[in-house]
């Protein structure tokens, strides 16, 4: 490996992210210059947080395209090449667990629920719940690689699923579960779990990486939104203390 | 700041040593990955660490705030279609700009330029389309539950008649548009746009915008494969 290698293509991932950062501060200024009219202070405790938010953004994107993405085609062909495929199925269970737990966007939704409901649902009941259902959906989506389930099959009935649940379920929770459902794959899942079923379809015998490779985030997408409706249907049997807030 | 940063560590340390300790374990167990590529793990997974630590920073220091002060001004001064124009741009350019969408739209388009071009203006125009229609439903206050029906039963119907590549792409697609650049910035956009509202509550009206928002990328897609194969 050449020193300069772990920094090849950050340049292109940082003029990437440049753009929405330039918009929100051109959003920011005219709506301070206008309307706001915040004291300098909090501006510049503003601006600091976005320039942590773009530096941290671009190195963790490309820790993933150096670090995750390759690791995960490996994965997946290792295990793609072996007579007993079907051990995908436990490793995507596991790892899809971790993963989301490591996702931060996952972070950030299960602090903005807790404080939006005033401590009523604590994040790490959205974080676990979330890590649970999406490693269960992993596992399912990695059995659909290895013996070729037709996506159809998989993804009509959960939708359908999704939107009979939408009727039972606490109206507090519906909106905050269809969230969830994009929210848990982010870039990590995508660049591991994504790679690691190419990389297994590709190696399978009789699978098209493009037809059996993709579709697993749809997959995962559906995981929180059945799991965190069920999850509601718990609360409204048995609420936790501090009162309903049902309304 | 320092207290804020110290807890974040700890917490992104306790989510993401597992995950490298699996690879890690895996590595020489069963794996045995050609040592360069062994090597960029690790620095990777160090700028990871240091990455997500320093973006979850900014995230509660800047963008929160950020998205919240200019969602809670929105309704306050603007009118409709001024309204509708800045949550459309607002939309497309961030959810372009999402990182997810472009690796995925790589991955399908097959290294044709055109087709992952007209992908990610799919996804991205979908996406600004229907989070439109979310911040006006809160305006409105037509019932979280009904719009999500009503769209979802469309993504059912269409998803009957697409081919199956194209679902795949399609739900995938739906799947990584909400990640971390779109994610933090729409929550905080709704979450502001409600606090100002008065008999709106934060839990059934700020939340939904991301949920409904994601199905336009998937009926973009969806509806590119039912009418153009």
């Amino acid at each position: 490996m050449t020193p300069q290698a772990p920094f090849e293509g950050l340049g292109g991932i940082a003029l990437d992210i440049a753009l929405p950062f330039a918009l929100l501060i051109v959003f920011f200024a005219v709506f301070q210059l206008v309307f706001l009219k915040r004291s300098r202070q909090y501006v510049l405790i503003l601006l600091r947080g976005l320039a942590f938010a773009y530096v941290g953004l671009l190195l963790f994107l490309h820790g993933i395209n150096i670090a995750l993405m390759p690791m995960g085609t490996e994965i997946g062909e290792l295990f793609g090449n072996l007579d007993h495929t079907w051990v995908l199925i436990p490793i995507g269970f596991v790892l899809g667990f971790l993963v989301t737990l490591a996702e931060p966007q996952v972070r950030v939704l299960s602090e903005e629920v807790e404080e939006a409901s005033a401590g009523y649902i604590r994040a790490p009941v959205i974080l676990y719940t979330l890590g649970a259902a999406v490693a269960a959906f992993a596992a399912l989506g990695m059995a659909r690689t290895v013996y070729g389930i037709p996506l159809p099959t998989i993804m009509i009935p959960g939708y359908g699923l999704a939107l009979i649940l939408l009727f039972f379920a606490d109206r507090n929770f519906v909106a905050m579960a269809f969230d969830s459902g994009s929210i848990a794959t982010g870039p990590m899942t995508v660049a591991f779990i994504m790679s690691m079923t190419i990389g297994a379809a590709t190696a399978i015998e009789g699978r098209n990486p493009a037809v059996d490779g993709l579709g697993l985030i749809g997959i995962i997408t559906l995981a929180p939104i059945i799991s965190l409706q069920l999850v509601s249907l718990a609360y409204r049997i048995r609420p936790p203390q501090g009162g309903s807030q049902d309304g | 700041m320092l207290k804020i940063i110290r807890d974040i560590t700890l917490e992104v340390l306790k989510a993401f040593l597992p995950v490298v300790l699996a690879i890690v374990v895996l590595q020489f167990t069963v794996l045995y990955a050609p040592p360069e590529i062994f090597l960029r793990f690790l620095i990777g997974s160090g700028m990871v660490f240091v990455g997500i630590v320093c973006f979850l920073f900014g995230v509660r220091t800047g963008i929160l705030p950020l998205g919240r002060d200019i969602g809670a001004e929105l309704p306050q001064h603007g009118s409709v279609p001024l309204i509708i124009t800045a949550v459309f741009i607002f939309g497309f350019v961030v959810t372009a700009a999402e990182p997810g969408v472009m690796v995925l739209a790589e991955m399908a388009g097959e290294a044709n330029t055109d087709a992952t071009t007209a992908l990610v203006f799919v996804v991205a125009g979908g996406m600004a389309v229907l989070l439109t229609a979310a911040i006006l439903r809160i305006l409105i206050g037509f019932p979280t539950r009904h719009l999500l029906a009503v769209v979802y039963l469309i993504v059912i119907v269409l998803a009957v008649f697409t081919p199956p590549e194209f679902m795949a792409i399609a739900f995938d697609a739906g799947g990584v548009s909400a990640g971390p650049l779109t994610v933090p910035v729409f929550l905080a956009l709704g979450l502001g746009f409600v606090s100002v509202l008065t008999q709106r509550s934060a839990l059934s009206d700020g939340f939904g915008l991301i949920g409904l928002a994601v199905a336009g990328p998937i009926i973009g897609v969806l509806l590119w494969g039912v009418f153009f194969l």
